[in-house]
Parts: structure tokens; sequence; C-alpha cells
């Protein structure tokens, strides 16, 4: 009886499968979940905003798309893992600008992130700023940068982890205005916000999200962007710095040959999910903006940023 | 503060925050104990569902699956020593000896109690304290950090289970695994030996179940094949858990309760850390600490009171300072403020009676925990009276699942086979694991916070960690005392053992 | 449930045994010299640490907590030697019958097999080869509950992960 039945169960088995052989068509891509590969751990901003937009795009792809985080190696694990992985559009990486193109002029890498990962869109992009204790004797970057030129090795600067968000505009600013300070990592924006609030450090960078929770306790000195959203307060621009500092691109990269049709379906997706209502209005809660910009236009963005920051690390590491 | 508690018992008392908390806590617990999937995993992918929630039902939502799958850990870790979750990892010391003595349910049911006795006391202690608890966490750098982890390594060591130079050694191996992958200040890669997977170091999870799971089963199967015809691990596993085997254990839970909360304060320690300490206070206090890690029901107990009570204070950094203290409390953040709430002094300050209700719903869901947990125990300890044939395959199935789907990544199980056979080893050549494991999770959190320390302290270390710190000159001070004392203890204990079977050698059989 | 006891667990310490050579020499030996030989070939194993804007990342080299925990298991390992002959200890593996051996190498060569199969054969197939190899393998012979476990459960796993909690695991290559 048993058996019998286990038999059935195989038989049914292969059926199942012999059924879904011709589905697998390009016309009807996707077919099946996508996955979206995280090179972060979980719970940071980059998490959540893949969560929001992983919540909201099922609805305009027809597929789930489900999350894999695989952090580690300050993102070098997932990149590998994506570099590795079918150009069949199935496996994306959502990740940030200088995972993707900081990493290789730092670190040996088994894959070459230009050749081996192609952009399909970006999401959105967030301004890093850099922000003291509101009791800070420091009211202005230039006035920090200042003392710490007169009193070389004594500003403290605490940033979010190596080659990270903060640390690599914190770099880009000491470097141009000729400031030397000590650099404390911190693992994350949490623990290195905690740091700033306790004193331990001078000043670190931070996000908008972050900013307007911390509301009067910590000061915004200057900022990334064309043009800030704090009042009162100077864009790195204005300030004299010339180079494009401090945007942190959420960016969806795909292993590089996927079919054209295929990255047309995905960004038809995300162009409806930029007008969706719950994704608009969850990533204004979040603090987010939506400027989503489209694959070809990116992969400009991006050679811009292989230069520069190919330019900084050898500036920085002389 | 009174009124904004009153509020908040009102704000709390509602249908539908019952029941999603209920569907939190059933979520997380069966989560909980699907090995390798961690409680911040499934926070991260419950998260959206909290979005389209009123605040005060998904935040609860949420932290039922927190609460509820820091026990669903334990169910694996007792019945077949996997540790579902890292917390449950000094649960896998004394359950799976429970189980094998058909005392599973018993096991469980003395999890499920002291995890609700220690999360519910640690809620109430962070509504009672909740100021002070923020000071202590702003006050918690790495100087402090730093010095609390080198005395918690020297307690740990100094309990360890056989001979001293043994456990010593294990703790040197554990601080050296540590090492592999990139340091983790300067990011610079550590004996990787040419391996790229090993650059982000050795995952926690994989190496657990590694050394947990995997010799458990190797020992099972060390006898011939006819042994597992007939085989079962365990008979019946129906016993129940006595009142006065609850009273024993209570002295255990409440010292606990006190060292999980504390911990729980500490910015960076967490639950791995809490179960570990509170086990090994356990086993110092015991008068009969040899039973320890052969199937002590006050261990399982003195285990899971500890790495709930963790969850109260983990609260405070996110709620009063808008700062997340680990990952999950990162997840919350999220839901926080997808609902326009920005946790920190300001929300504290306009929105305190909200803040009071999710406190309040925290303890109320404790009350659903014990409900729920009540009735899914009998099923799972079921599930071990398979016969050992098929029982030990599967748990192997399921100990690979869980190595895996912690990275994604097939390297981790040959990482889990390795640490599998290091554990087997081990175990046969007299060498107590827990040491390692503590060496491993605190080496790097050590190392790390030293290096910030010099950093901070910018050449003048002695002088900025006696003058300007006084918590962590504090505790540095008290490790050698500790160390000695803990010494005396085990000289006496020695003694008074070896008196005892000097006195009654026929007694041993 | 009766376990080995050691043997001489109550021998006086410095008396005629503790000349003798045991597993604790061994294992003092191995690590020793593990310890010994990453020591000396510690530059290799720790890469330079990166310079920035002329100074040090971090205030801490990055070689000194490797050198210093590979020194302390040096001589930890010196010092276990030394009191490896008053340790009268049994070596457990003294205990396990030589079909137990293979028992063990079998299934530790299943799980390395199955850790090589699982991204080709896909989550299902690889966890029911090794659910159905080692049920049988460890003498269950009711083997359509073998057949029936074994595709099964995986199966459930598989779906339960991939589709309710939305983690992916290895896919059927034919699928």
């Amino acid at each position: 009886m048993r058996t019998r039945s286990t038999a059935r169960q195989l038989f049914g088995l292969a059926l199942a499968c012999l059924l879904a052989l011709p589905l697998a068509r390009a016309a009807d891509y996707p077919e099946k979940p996508i996955t979206l590969i995280i090179p972060l751990g979980a719970g940071g901003s980059h998490d959540l905003n893949a969560r929001v937009f992983t919540s909201v795009i099922p609805t305009y792809l027809g597929q789930p798309m489900v999350v894999k985080l695989m952090p580690g190696a300050g993102g070098q694990i997932g990149t590998a893992a994506a570099a590795k992985a079918a150009p069949d559009g199935y496996t994306l990486i959502f990740t940030h600008n200088y995972i993707d193109q900081l990493q290789q002029h730092v670190e040996k890498l088994p894959y070459d992130p230009t050749k081996a990962l192609e952009a399909i869109a970006q999401i959105n992009y967030a301004p890093a700023a850099i922000v003291v204790r509101a009791d800070s004797r420091f009211k202005t970057l230039q006035e920090m940068f200042e003392w710490g030129r007169k009193n070389p090795g004594k500003l403290k600067f605490g940033h979010s982890g190596n080659w990270g968000a903060f640390m690599v505009p914190g770099a880009q600013l000491l470097g141009e205005a000729g400031v030397e300070a000590t650099f404390i990592a911190h693992k994350g924006g949490g623990p290195v916000m905690q740091a700033l609030l306790a004193g331990d450090i001078d000043f670190t960078g931070a996000f908008p999200s972050v900013i307007s929770a911390q509301g009067d306790k910590i000061r915004v000195l200057a900022t990334a962007g064309d043009k800030s959203p704090y009042p009162g307060v100077p864009t790195f621009k204005e300030l004299g710095f010339t180079s494009n500092i401090g945007q942190m691109t959420r960016v969806v990269l795909a292993p590089r040959g996927v079919p054209e049709e295929r990255k047309m379906v995905l960004w038809d997706a995300l162009v409806k999910l930029n007008k969706d209502k719950t994704y608009l209005s969850l990533m204004k809660q979040l603090g987010e903006n939506t400027e989503l910009m489209s694959g070809p236009d990116y992969e400009k963005l991006r050679a811009q940023q292989k230069e520069a920051y190919k330019k900084l690390v050898e500036q920085l590491t002389k | 503060m009174w009124d904004f508690f009153v509020q908040g018992v009102g704000l709390a008392l509602r249908l539908d925050t019952f029941f999603m908390m209920s569907a939190g806590l059933l979520l997380g617990i069966l989560v909980g104990a699907l090995p390798g999937f961690t409680t911040t995993m499934a926070l991260a992918i419950l998260l959206p569902i909290s979005f389209f929630l009123d605040p005060l039902v998904g935040i609860p939502f949420l932290i039922g699956v927190t609460k509820g799958g820091i026990f669903g850990g334990s169910i694996p870790a007792i019945l077949v020593s996997i540790p579902g979750t890292g917390a449950s990892v000094a649960t896998t010391f004394d359950g799976p000896a429970l189980t094998k003595k058909g005392q599973s349910r018993k096991a469980m049911e003395m999890a499920l109690y002291a995890s609700v006795f220690g999360d519910t006391a640690s809620d109430v202690i962070t509504m009672l304290f909740i100021a002070p608890i923020a000071l202590v966490a702003l006050k918690f750098g790495p100087p402090e950090l730093g010095a609390i982890i080198l005395l918690s390594l020297v307690v740990i060591t100094a309990s360890a289970t056989g001979v001293f130079v043994k456990g010593l050694i294990m703790l040197v191996i554990g601080l050296f695994f540590g090492l592999v992958g990139q340091d983790p200040l300067g990011g610079v890669s550590r004996f990787t030996f040419g391996l790229f997977d090993l650059r982000s170091g050795i995952p926690l999870l994989p190496m657990l179940i590694g050394v947990f799971a995997l010799p458990e089963v190797f020992e099972a199967i060390e006898r011939k094949g006819a042994a597992f015809l007939a085989g079962h691990v365990a008979g019946r596993q129906g016993d129940r858990l006595t009142l006065a085997e609850f009273r024993r254990c209570f002295r255990t839970i409440l010292r606990s309760t006190g060292i999980g909360a504390a911990i729980g304060a500490i910015p960076g320690m967490g639950q791995v850390v809490a179960a570990m300490v509170g086990y090994t206070a356990a086993k110092n206090a015991s008068p009969h600490p040899e039973r320890f890690g052969k199937g002590e029901l006050e261990g399982v107990a003195a285990a899971e009171a500890a790495n709930n009570a963790v969850n109260g204070p983990t609260m405070v950094p996110l709620l009063t300072l808008g700062i997340p203290g680990d990952n999950v409390t990162a997840i919350l953040l999220g839901a926080f403020i997808a609902h326009g709430l920005r946790p920190g002094p300001q929300l504290f300050q306009d929105q305190g009676a909200l803040v009071f209700a999710i406190l309040v719903a925290m303890v109320l869901a404790n009350a659903m925990f014990l409900v729920l947990g009540y009735l899914t125990i009998p099923f799972f300890a079921k599930l071990v009276t398979i016969r050992k044939s098929l029982l030990l395959p599967l748990t192997v199935v399921f100990a690979l699942t869980g190595a895996y789907v912690y990275q994604s990544s097939p390297f981790d199980l040959l990482l889990m086979v390795f640490f599998g056979v290091f554990g087997y080893v081990a175990k046969k050549l007299r060498f107590d694991v827990s040491p390692m494991v503590m060496g491993f999770i605190l080496g790097p959190v050590l190392e790390y916070s030293l290096g910030q320390t010099l950093s901070l302290a910018q050449g003048d270390f002695l002088g900025f960690v006696f003058v300007d710190r006084p918590i962590a000159s504090a505790t540095l001070l008290a490790t050698p005392v500790v160390t000695y004392l803990l010494w005396r203890r085990a000289l006496r204990l020695r003694r008074e053992q070896a008196a005892r079977a000097a006195a009654a050698p026929a007694h041993e059989h | 449930m009766e376990k080995p006891r050691d043997r001489l667990t109550r021998g006086k310490a410095g008396g005629t045994s503790w000349r003798k050579w045991s597993f604790n020499h061994v294992a003092a030996l191995v690590i020793g010299v593990v310890a010994a030989a990453l020591l000396a070939t510690l530059p290799q194993h720790v890469a330079r640490p990166k310079a920035l804007l002329g100074r040090v990342l971090s205030g801490l080299d990055p070689a000194l907590f490797p050198e210093a925990i590979l020194w302390a298991l040096l001589a930890l390992a010196v010092a276990y030697f030394l009191l490896a002959g008053r340790l009268h200890e049994l070596n457990l593996f003294r205990t396990v019958e030589p079909r137990g051996f293979v028992n063990v190498g079998v299934t530790i060569a299943a799980l390395i097999a199955y850790a090589i199969a699982l991204p080709h054969l896909g989550f299902v197939a690889t966890g029911a080869i090794l659910v159905m190899g080692l049920a049988a393998f460890y003498g269950n012979r009711n083997h359509a509950l073998t057949v029936a476990i074994g595709a099964l459960v995986p199966a459930a796993i598989y779906l339960g992960f991939t589709r309710l909690l939305h983690v992916s695991l290895p896919e059927f290559p034919f699928l």
C-alpha cells in the first residue's frame, strides 16, 4: 500500500518536471522567483531599502523577488557570487557604488566588477553629511579642519567601516583639505553614532534619516549633493571641494549578458514601481529619495566612479 | 513617567495587537526551530508585513517573532543538538543529554518557562530603569567593552570542564579561528590560506552546528550496524516538568535573568554571550558542577533564562537614543521609521505613551508566549521518537541545511564538516569545546575594541583608560581578583571530590 | 548507559605512571607544531596593513593579535606536554569499535560529497540521496518508508524555505 503511493508520488513528481520544461521560454520571463543578492548584513539601510522595494515589486513583475543576504569581506563575498551567476536575469545584486567600484582598488578580487556585472538601474542615492555633537566647539567644517591642520592627528574621525559610505567621503574631504586625522572604524552606522553622542569621537558621517531622528543632539556641518536639505548648512561643493563627494548610490546590477528583453522587463517593472503609492510613501517615511536612473545612464556614472576611486585610493595610500 | 505608563497600557490592550503578536510568536518559534535560520533573518523577511499594519500592531508582531525565535532555537538544540540560532548554543550542553534520557519534553518545558520568566523580568526591569540603562548603554564605549570581554573570557575559561590547561588551549584555538578573514579594523586578510571564501571569516552558525551537532551523530553511529535496527535515540518523551524541579532551578533562573539583563544593557555583547555566561555562573554556583553537561535541567534553565533576558535592555538604546545595538533592533528601527516614528530622544519626549505601550506589549507577549510554547512542545517531543536510522540522516540534512542557509554558501558546508570532525576529535580526546566557541565569538570583539581604544587614546593608552574611563579600569582591576577567587574555588572542589572518591570508592560503579 | 571509566582516576600524582606516553602528549605535540609552523610563516598569513594619508589605518597592527595568540598557543602546548604525564585520562577513541570508524568515515565522506554535489544537483535531489543513502547504510530495512521520507522531507524543507520564507536554496537543474 505504502510502496504504491510512494511510486505514484514519484511519478507525479516526474510528470510535474516534464510539464514545467516547455514553460522556460524567454517570452515568459520571469516565470520563477528572482533572487536579489545583498552583499551586506541584515538590518542595515541597504537591507531596509531592499525590503521595501522587494515587497512591492512582485505586483509589477508577477513573481516574487527573494532577498539573499551574503555579507562579508566588505561586500566582496556577495559580489563574487553575483559575478559567477548565470546571466539569465534570475540573479541580481543590490549593491552600492563603494562596494561595486571601490573595492577593486584596495583588494585583489576574484572578479572584475565592470566586466562581470552591468547596471540594471540605480534605485536611489543617499547624500552623506558631516555631523558633530550639538555641544561641539566646531561650528563649521572650515573651523574644524583649520583646528585639525594645526593639531595633526588629533582630530578623531569615526566612520562606519573601512572603504564604506562615511569613510570614503571623509577621507576625500580630509585629503583635499590637507588635514591629518585619526580614523576610528566602527561596526556600522549605529555604533559610530553612539560614539559621537558619547563624545568619543569628534565627527562622523550620517544619512538624512538618522540626522532627523537625532534632532537637536547633533549638528550638521556640511552635506553632499547639489542642494542642501538642511537650512543654513552648506554643501561640500559650496565649500570649494572639487570632487563629487559623498553620494552613496544604491543600484541593481546583473551578471553581464542578460538578454536585452529581460532587462527591459526589469526596467519596466522598476519604472512602474517608482510610481507606486505604497512604495513612494514607504521610501518617504524612510527618508530616502526615489531617483531612479536607467542602466545605460548609470553605466556612464560607473565609469567615472571607477576612475575617481582609482585616483582617490592612489592618493590616500601612497 | 507614570502617566505615560498608564496611557501605554491603554494603548496596548487591543485585540488586533494581541492577535498579530501571537502570530508573530508562533512564526518565531517555528522559524527559530529551523536550524541556520536566525531571528534576524526571520525578522528581515517578516518586516514588510509590518509596513502595512498599524505601528502598535506591526511592532509587537515583530517583537513576538524575536521572542519566539529565541525559544524556537532551543528546540533543535535540545532534541538533536543543533543550535537553531546562535543564542541556543549553551542549551546544547545539557539539552541533548536530557533527550537521550527520554526527558526532552521536560527540557523543552524548562526552556520555555525559563525563557518566559527571563523575558518578562527583563521587560519589567527595562520599564523601571529605562533611564539608567540608557546611560549605561551610552557610557559603554570600546574600552569598557574590551574590559568586560576580558573578564568574561577569564570566567568562562576558569569554569570549563576537565583539565584547566586543555580549557585554555581550546580558548586560544577559538581566538585563532576568530582571526581568520579580514581583520576587523584595517580590513587586511589574515589566515585565509589563499581561499577567497575565507575572506569573510569563519561563519558562526556553521561552526556551531559542526562542533555541537555532528559529534552527537558520529557518536550515535559508533556501534555496530545491527544496533540501529531496533534503535531509537530515546524512548517515550512524555515526562513533564514538575513544580519541584522548577523550584529547584528558580535561583538559577533568577541569576541568569540578572546576568542576561546586564549583558543586554551593554551594546555589542548579545544573546550568545549571555547564554554562555549564564550557564557558566550556574555551573559555578552549583554544589554539583560535575553534573553539568551530562543532562542537568539547571543547565537548560540557566542558558534559556539568560538569552531571553537580553531582550528587554537591548531595546533601550533604540528607544531612547535611536541607536540600534544589534541587528534585531536595527530591523525594528526600520519598522519604526517606516511608520514615520523616529526612535530617539525626540520620540521618547513626544510619544512616551507609545514607547510604553510597546514595552507593555512586550510583557503581554510573554503571556501568549507561555500558552503557545506549551501547546507546541508535545509535537516537537514526538519528533525524536522516530527510528534512529531515519532520525540521524534527517538530523544530518537539517544540520547541512542550517549551515547552508546562513550565508547561502556551499563552502560553509565544508567548514561545517571540518568543525564536525574537529569537535568529534576534541570530544574523544577530552577537550571541552565551549571555551573555543567563546574565544571565537569574543576574540574579534576584543581586538576591535582594543584597536578602537588605542586610536581613541592617541598614544596615551594607560592614561586614557585609567583616568578617563573609570568603568573600564574598575573592570580591569576586578579581573585578577575574580580569577583568583575562581581558582581557589576550583582547587577546593577538586580536593572535595578527591576526598569523596577516597572515602567511598566502592560506591562508584 | 555505561561509560568507559578512566583508568587510574585516583592515580597518585608523581607516581610511577607519570612517565607514561599518552594521547595527551601526542595532542600537545601536534598543537605545538602547528602553532610553531604558523608563527614561522606568519608574514605570509597576515597581509601588510595599508597606510592612509601617511598614517596606518588602525591603531593596532593586524599582526599583533595573531602573534600574541600563536605564542600563547605554543606556550600552552609546552605546558600541556609537561603536564600530560600527570593526566590520567582515557583516550575515548579506544572505546570505538573498528566498525564505528567505518561508520563515521562513511558519514563524513557522504557529507563532503553532499557539499560538492549541492550546487550541481540542487537541494531536493542531493538531500533525498543523502537521507536514503545514510538510512540504508545505518541499517534501515523499511525501504518504502526510507524512500518516502527521503523524498518528502527535503522537498518540504525546500518548499518551506523558498516559498514561505523567501530564502533561496540551490534548485533542481532541470526545473
